[in-house]
């Protein structure tokens, strides 16, 4: 039922386990990510409830403008469809090469829309002494930035191994990267209308 | 999962290989010390002055890129690197170096992927802070001799507090999943590794850094808040709460990626023909536990960042005065904190039933009662966390939610050792020693249990929270249960591990030493707590000092019966390496014990396929025999 591999006697992982592995495990990660951020959701309503002093919410502190808001998401939401419509692409004609250019689209909205978050973060205004509501948006903010920079990270892997032909990606790649957008889109939505909207 | 029928040209390593393979731990600490520095730097531009304890920022990031310096000195990022650049994968020359194929000892120095050796590295590093956290308990049984100050000052009380119970808690959440769990749940289950060997590698190597970095907050006056870290105080504390904050993050994370890497195992990697219901209960353990810690340890890490977000840019987060309040942390870090304790114990319950089937020579009374208990402490322990609570003022009208929560987690636990009972029940027991450890556990653990019941009763935890009354029912759940598991567990696989066998006559001795002396030592501190002695605290009244003599003179006798079982393993590994034992001493039927020893680095050959469950002694069939048909490997793995 089997060959032995000779010198050097590495027993390669079955590529069919290999890719489920990479999909339950990103999937695992999300879950871990979705713990992370039910603790900020959980501060959010926590601090909100409590306003102790007053200072949840002094006055003089508003939600962010809502313009730089909106184009954060729709950057991201645009980001996440051109990860999803390549991973679609992907598993309807697995030998095409179609979707590189809907990820090369996807990675350059990512990049917009973390250079558009840290515009934002930075162009508040605001102060971590201003309110435990400004402090637990900006710190939900970095944190969502964070997501979206290792998620732009995970989309330069897989383009630079599809382009230099080194490490050609895979269904199960893609479609663990798209769900991990995909995820990071709802909660970056869920995000902008608390902080927007929920004050 | 089969055998790939590939067949590799040979190939040298490449140099990067060769450079870790002479390097890797060097490289290492080169990194770790460059980070320090350039975090230290980079904090020192523009960000001081934020906090009034002084630049904490220059800590934090001293810190963190020390840690990242560390990985990668080890390596850890060269795959990564290499791979947003889109240069070639590893080659299996490269793969098999990474395993230790032929690398002897200097294997244990670097970064390798064989969970075998991960797991032996584990051993080495909590028996460390095993020791390290031991020796702060003896300097505080030393202090309580007396009931006033003698040679500590009160804050140096509360540091060395803190460190002895961070560190063991450190310890303890990987004391078995780390070294038995990365060993034999891969053996366990049919798999020839993890499935993510890297990550496995990195969930080891965050921790020593986390350890060291741990160690130094006495450099920075040290933390006064215990292993809770509970706000405001982490607020005001000095810069040694900076290293609490950094390392504890780090042991966060390795225990999520922990969890995430066993769970995906279990479920993906298992032989052909093993269902669950055939899972050995050890690895139901390690599963169950694996979750605990997915889910949980994110909201430790959360917790945290919250809380450097407020020492570092002075937020309120927790501070009433800004807006915040300390309920934010006790409530996340005790959603964390209780599951935590179960991330403990819970492959403890899993390590016990496994062995106790071999020393009964009978089947596992009831498996899937055992599984579903396990399974019921585990869902259970995400609904018990305001308990902690109690007397920090929640809601009436939540505590008795929280207090039927509480105890009703004692009906799972109380059908684990129902199903240890059954299976002891008539049974002609041999009375080894590992064997000596599993009763103990059942008793320690009885006391801890039901001691827990008590506490779990609000009334009750008014008049005993923050005595010694807690601190000992914890001791005997985590001490008397998971430690008693870890010394009997690894009696047990030691052999295996290591063609080893610790001497019996002195590990009863040493057994029984320990026992008594633990008990003495808790039982002590069990009556001194009702009798309202504060823990943390470091003068207490005078009439109490007999029995804190007696705790204290018991605690140095455990601790001197741990180091002579130290001596032990040195004595049977290094100083008489000639006493190879058999192949099987305990004639177990698992599968890991069918394996030649040590074990050949792919674990098998050919995957075995026929399964049952690894306990009918009654039949005395194994669960699997392991294919080993196959001719010797030219590449001299051991067969």
């Amino acid at each position: 039922m089997t060959t032995l591999p000779q010198t050097p006697a590495f027993h390669e992982p079955d590529p069919v386990v290999r890719s489920r592995s990479l999909i339950l495990g990103s999937r695992l990660m999300l879950g871990a990510n979705l713990t992370a951020q039910l603790s900020f959701l959980f501060a959010y309503l926590y601090l909100r409830a409590n306003n102790n002093n007053g200072m949840w919410h002094p006055d003089g502190v508003g939600p962010p403008p809502i313009g730089l808001a909106v184009a954060v998401l729709l950057l991201q939401v645009a980001a996440f469809a051109a990860v999803w419509a390549a991973s679609s692409a992907l598993t309807r004609k697995p030998g095409a090469s179609a979707f590189v250019r809907l990820l090369e689209v996807g990675m350059v909205l990512g990049a917009a829309c973390l250079a558009f978050r840290l515009f934002q973060i930075t162009h508040l205004g605001w102060t971590a002494a201003q309110g435990t509501y400004v402090d637990v948006s900006i710190l939900w903010f970095f944190f969502l930035a964070a997501q979206v920079f290792i998620g732009i990270l995970w989309l330069i892997k897989l383009l630079s191994g599809q382009l230099r032909r080194t490490v050609l990606v895979t269904v199960a790649d893609l479609r663990s990267a798209a769900e991990y957008w995909a995820f990071v889109t709802v909660v970056s939505f869920m995000v902008f209308l608390l902080v927007q909207y929920v004050t | 999962m089969d055998a790939v029928a590939v067949s590799y040209p040979p190939a040298a390593p490449s140099s990067l290989s060769r450079t870790l393979h002479k390097w890797g731990l060097l490289l290492g600490v080169i990194g770790a010390v460059l980070g320090f520095l350039l975090g230290y730097f980079l904090g020192g531009l523009g960000f001081t002055d934020t906090n009034s304890n002084g630049s904490n920022i220059q800590i934090l990031l001293a810190y963190s890129l020390s840690a990242v310096g560390f990985l990668a000195g080890m390596g850890f990022f060269n795959r990564l690197i290499g791979s947003l650049l889109g240069r070639r994968p590893p080659t299996p020359a490269d793969e098999a170096f990474l395993h230790g194929e032929g690398a002897g000892l200097s294997r244990y120095f670097r970064l390798t992927v064989d969970h075998k050796v991960i797991g032996m590295q584990y051993v080495v590093m909590i028996l460390f802070f095993l020791f390290a956290g031991g020796l702060g308990a003896m300097l505080i049984r030393g202090e309580l001799l007396s009931s006033q100050p003698s040679y500590v000052t009160p804050e140096s009380y509360l540091t060395l507090v803190g460190l002895h119970s961070v560190i063991m808690i450190f310890m303890a959440s990987a004391a078995i999943i780390g070294p038995l769990g990365n060993y034999f749940v891969p053996i366990m289950i049919g798999s020839r590794n993890m499935a993510f060997p890297r990550l496995e590698a990195l969930t080891f190597w965050l921790l020593p850094p986390a350890g060291l970095i741990l160690l130094s907050s006495v450099l920075l006056g040290g933390f006064p808040t215990g292993w809770t870290g509970y706000a405001p105080l982490a607020d005001q504390s000095v810069l040694g709460m900076d290293a609490y904050l950094v390392a504890f993050g780090l042991i966060g994370l390795s225990i999520m990626l922990s969890g995430l890497n066993m769970i995906t195992t279990v479920i993906t990697m298992r032989a052909p023909g093993l269902r669950f219901t055939k899972l050995p209960i050890f690895v139901w353990g390690v599963f169950i536990t694996s979750w605990l810690g997915l889910l949980a340890a994110p909201v430790l890490a959360s917790v945290i960042l919250m809380e450097v977000f407020d020492r570092t840019f002075r937020a309120a987060l927790f501070v009433p005065a800004g807006g915040g309040t300390p309920y934010l942390w006790e409530n996340l870090f005790w959603f964390f904190g209780h599951p935590e304790v179960y991330i403990f114990i819970i492959p403890a319950f899993g390590l016990i039933m496994e062995m106790l089937p071999v020393f009964t020579r009978r089947p596992l009374w009831g498996y899937r009662v055992a599984v579903g208990g396990m399974l019921g402490v585990g869902v259970l322990s995400f609904f018990v966390w305001q308990h902690h609570l109690f007397v920090s003022g929640i809601a009436p009208a939540l505590r008795p939610f929280y207090m039927f929560s509480t105890e009703a987690i004692s009906v799972p636990t109380g059908i684990i050792f129902l199903v240890a009972l059954g299976t002891l029940w008539r049974a002609r027991t041999r009375f080894t020693v590992p064997m000596l450890f599993v009763g103990a556990f059942l008793f320690n653990f009885l006391i801890g249990g039901i001691t827990g019941v008590f506490l779990s009763d609000v009334p009750a935890d008014f008049s005993l929270h923050a005595s010694y009354f807690v601190q000992a029912h914890f001791h005997y759940t985590i001490m008397g249960g998971e430690v008693f598991a870890l010394v009997g567990g690894l009696t047990y696989y030691l052999p295996k591990m290591t063609g080893r066998k610790l001497n019996e006559r002195a590990g009863r001795r040493q057994f029984w030493v320990m026992f008594i002396a633990f008990n003495a030592t808790f039982l002590c501190l069990l009556a001194v707590g009702m009798l309202g002695m504060t823990r943390r605290v470091i003068s207490y009244q005078p009439e109490l000092q007999g029995l804190n003599i007696a705790a204290s003179i018991s605690a140095f006798v455990l601790g001197a019966s741990l180091l002579f079982w130290l001596g032990m393993i040195i004595w049977s590994l290094i100083l008489r390496p000639a006493l190879a034992t058999q192949k099987n001493p305990w004639e177990s039927l698992g599968i890991e014990w069918q394996l030649p020893t040590p074990v050949p680095t792919y674990n098998f050959d050919t995957v075995p396929v026929a399964w049952s469950l690894p306990y009918e002694y009654d039949t005395g069939q194994p669960a699997a025999v392991p294919g080993r048909t196959q001719p010797a490997l030219a590449g001299g793995t051991p067969t």
